[in-house]
């Protein structure tokens, strides 16, 4: 009885868990990133939602100030360059 | 008790369990590797010490068909014979749906999680069948199926609602969205959308939420590769203002998406969203910083470097539309610089460029590049061709870019 008992243990436990394991490296290979995961639960309310992410936008950035690096090697660049028409009257 | 009649005994307990309609312990059995089932079939072998019982034995009603053919799927399952089990997994769902032809809406539950099983099976079933260079057609074959089901469903005559086969619609639709993309077949799911629009079913916010987000964000997805971004941003921005808080990988999913038609509409994603989800940030921080700074050398760049990992998003175009951005913002620093000149010359913005790094651009394509800003309405003005300058605007020569990109819907 010990031994059968030992084999039911290695058919129905081992052999589940080690050839479904051995198996699951080979699907999360073809996992596909734009499906969707499964939701923990099926349904929740407002509480659990977070509108958060929907509001971290920034619309208002165009009337930036210059002060970072790039702007400012543009206009100290920008500034050795003499202007054109400047130098058409000149001549 | 022997093999034979411990599967007896547990053929009955799906019949009496099918009797009750009683839909969660269903459910829960009827997956490949339950517990019960486990039980069930150790118990067999315990007695017998081979599965001679189980492979002999003949279901007589669709039930019991379907128990059977389930144990026998999950002792193929258990030995890593993935070809075998999704037969036998297939074979016990088509019995399942001749029963649950007469069943109402209890017997949903069952019939997603033996749907959600013959997917996984058939995913594993092609990739062996892959691997020893066979034909792989087992998800093409599931996806049949499982549409079967999914019929079954939406077309449901039950005439109360409340116990309408109908509500199990959207979640195996959302089932069939997963199988059709890893297949490629987006007009699959463009006909499967207009099919439950036509349909006469309950509207979509009566179903439960998972159901709603996921099929918004499916819509959403199919919509922005139809270039339908007003449609893709509706969907997304429910999906990702409605998913559950704790599911950060699907937000980072709707994400993905999303994040490109902000920035097209001149949106761009604060630095506390970048540090929330990384891998936006990593493909698409640089990029906006980039756009705001109007680096368009540092923004080209970006592009070519993520250049693959944003066509096989499908992003790339919606990306390149923001390059746009990029250039009008270039184009008022040097404006700014200048002092606001009322005339911008093309050679002044020739020698910003070279500053910026993009090297000897010609006149004629600055002239080009100033022509499609005013055409667009970044700058407000005229060119004049004979005098090599931009004549800009009194008023706003620069409008404020979010109000352009409104204005152009």
């Amino acid at each position: 009885k010990g031994a059968t008992k030992d084999k039911a243990e290695q058919v129905a436990a081992t052999e589940s868990g080690q050839a479904a394991q051995q198996k699951l490296p080979a699907l999360s290979a073809l996992e596909e990133d734009d499906e969707f995961e499964e939701f923990d639960v099926d349904d929740w309310k407002k509480g659990d939602e977070d509108k958060e992410d929907s509001t971290a936008w920034n619309d208002n950035w165009d009337d930036n100030d210059m002060e970072d690096d790039f702007s400012k090697q543009l206009r100290v660049e920008l500034e050795k360059v003499s202007q054109p028409e400047a130098m058409a009257v000149s001549n | 008790m022997s093999g034979a009649d411990r599967l007896s005994q547990a053929a009955f307990k799906f019949k009496a369990l099918h009797n009750a309609k009683n839909s969660a312990e269903f459910a829960q059995i009827i997956k490949i590797d339950s517990q019960y089932t486990t039980t069930v079939l150790r118990d067999v072998w315990n007695a017998d010490g081979n599965w001679n019982a189980l492979l002999t034995q003949q279901g007589t009603t669709a039930i019991s068909e379907l128990s059977l053919m389930h144990f026998r799927a999950s002792v193929e399952f258990c030995q890593g014979n993935f070809v075998e089990a999704y037969a036998c997994q297939l074979s016990s769902y088509q019995a399942f749906l001749r029963a649950f032809s007469n069943m109402d809406r209890w017997g949903v539950h069952p019939l997603l999680a033996m749907c959600k099983d013959l997917y996984l099976l058939a995913c594993r079933a092609d990739y062996q069948l892959t691997r020893t260079e066979q034909p792989a057609s087992k998800l093409e074959e599931a996806t049949r199926a499982i549409n079967q089901g999914f019929s079954m469903c939406m077309t449901d005559r039950e005439p109360l609602l409340n116990i309408s086969r109908k509500w199990g619609t959207y979640h195996l639709a959302n089932l069939l969205f997963a199988l059709y993309l890893r297949q490629k077949a987006f007009n699959m799911c463009n006909s499967m959308i207009r099919a439950i629009k036509t349909s006469e079913l309950p509207s979509l916010d009566q179903f439960p939420m998972g159901d709603q987000v996921t099929f918004r964000y499916y819509r959403g997805l199919l919509a922005f590769q139809g270039e339908q971004l007003a449609a893709a941003k509706r969907d997304m921005v429910f999906a990702l203002e409605h998913c559950h808080r704790d599911a950060y990988r699907n937000r980072t999913r709707i994400l993905m998406r999303l994040t490109p038609i902000m920035m097209i509409e001149g949106s761009m994603p604060q630095s506390r969203l970048l540090r929330r989800y990384p891998p936006i940030n990593e493909l698409y921080g640089g990029l906006a910083r980039a756009a705001m700074l109007g680096d368009l050398c540092q923004f080209d760049a970006i592009m070519q470097d993520k250049e693959q990992l944003l066509v096989s998003l499908g992003t790339y175009t919606a990306v390149e539309h923001v390059r746009r951005i990029a250039v009008r913002q270039l184009l008022y620093k040097i404006y700014l610089i200048d002092g606001k000149s009322s005339r911008l010359s093309f050679q002044r913005v020739r020698a910003g460029f070279w500053i910026a790094g993009l090297g000897d651009v010609s006149v004629f394509e600055i002239e080009s590049i100033l022509a499609d800003m005013v055409s667009v309405g970044f700058i407000k003005g005229y060119l004049s061709h004979e005098h090599g300058v931009a004549v800009l605007s009194k008023q706003q020569p620069f409008p404020p870019i979010k109000s352009v990109l409104a204005a152009s819907k």
